[in-house]
């Protein structure tokens, strides 16, 4: 049986210039980051630039991690920090990239239906209540963490998620498992 | 997740690559591109400074140099560089100047 490192040791390797130890890190999280950030981005290639900022920045600022067993709640409040500038720089350029956007293929991976459909149905709730429906039901988080990345109330969150669900399940035709 | 959760079956559904080499090479050719910028802002800066400390020392150096003797000067001279040397070799080996990395190798 082989031992994997734990966060706190590659934190700790990396810090110290251990390019294959924050390697590691990227290669542990980076399924989790990108499937946020496509749930959040309209454009997978888009998403996937971004998830890549992430990491970058988490090297950066791999000293100023005080707590390095917490490394994925960090890196995920990096990832909703940089969705939420991109969505605003989004916002502004949008009519300016309508056109060449319309042109790009919305996915370089090929997804099943219900994946797609499911696209389409986050696409229709607000990014706040989008990024806690990713983080809660998509990545299995508690919502107490979910407001420590998000940076919301617990409340909020508990709202989010409730009325998120409600909504994706009407849109997607299922019983939302809440009774 | 739960299981018996309807929606569950959508968001198991969706496809992310978890150990993707072309992005994690992507990850760390961003990672290669700032260290470089960042060691060679460091070693510019240290540079300026280098420059900067040697203009004003120089005057300093050269009345010493004039008080002492021309054989007493050479001596001093060498003595300055190789401590210079020797200082800087140590501290890189030790690490205990924080001096952008240098591989020689």
């Amino acid at each position: 049986m082989s031992s994997q490192p734990t966060d706190a040791a590659l934190v700790a390797a990396a810090r110290s210039g251990n390019d294959a130890a924050f390697a590691r890190i990227v290669d542990r999280y980076q399924g989790a980051i990108r499937a946020f950030l496509r749930r959040l981005s309209p454009y997978d290639a888009d998403a996937d630039d971004l998830a890549q900022e992430v990491f970058l920045a988490g090297w950066t600022e791999l000293r100023r991690l005080r707590e390095p067993e917490r490394l994925k709640t960090w890196l995920f409040s990096i990832a909703w920090r940089k969705a939420k500038g991109q969505a605003r720089t989004m916002a502004r350029s949008r009519q300016r990239d309508h056109d060449w956007q319309a042109m790009r293929p919305n996915s370089e991976t090929p997804q099943t239906e219900r994946a797609i459909a499911l696209r389409q149905a986050l696409a229709q709730l607000p990014t706040d209540q989008r990024a806690a429906v990713s983080l809660c039901l998509g990545e299995g988080w508690s919502h107490g963490d979910a407001s420590k990345v998000l940076e919301m109330p617990l409340g909020t969150v508990k709202s989010h998620v409730l009325r998120g669900r409600a909504r994706l399940a009407g849109i997607l035709g299922v019983d939302d498992g809440q009774d | 997740m739960d299981k018996t959760d309807p929606l569950a079956d959508f968001f198991a559904a969706e496809t992310v690559p978890a150990g993707d080499r072309a992005f994690r090479t992507g990850v760390m050719e961003r990672v290669a591109r700032r260290r470089l910028r960042i060691e060679l802002v460091l070693r510019l800066v240290a540079g300026c400074l280098l420059v900067l400390g040697l203009a004003l020392v120089s005057p300093a150096l050269q009345i010493i140099a004039e008080t002492l003797g021309q054989e007493m000067s050479g001596v001093l001279q060498i003595i300055a560089i190789g401590g210079g040397i020797a200082f800087l070799g140590h501290g890189w080996v030790t690490r205990t100047i924080r001096l952008p990395r240098l591989r020689l190798f």
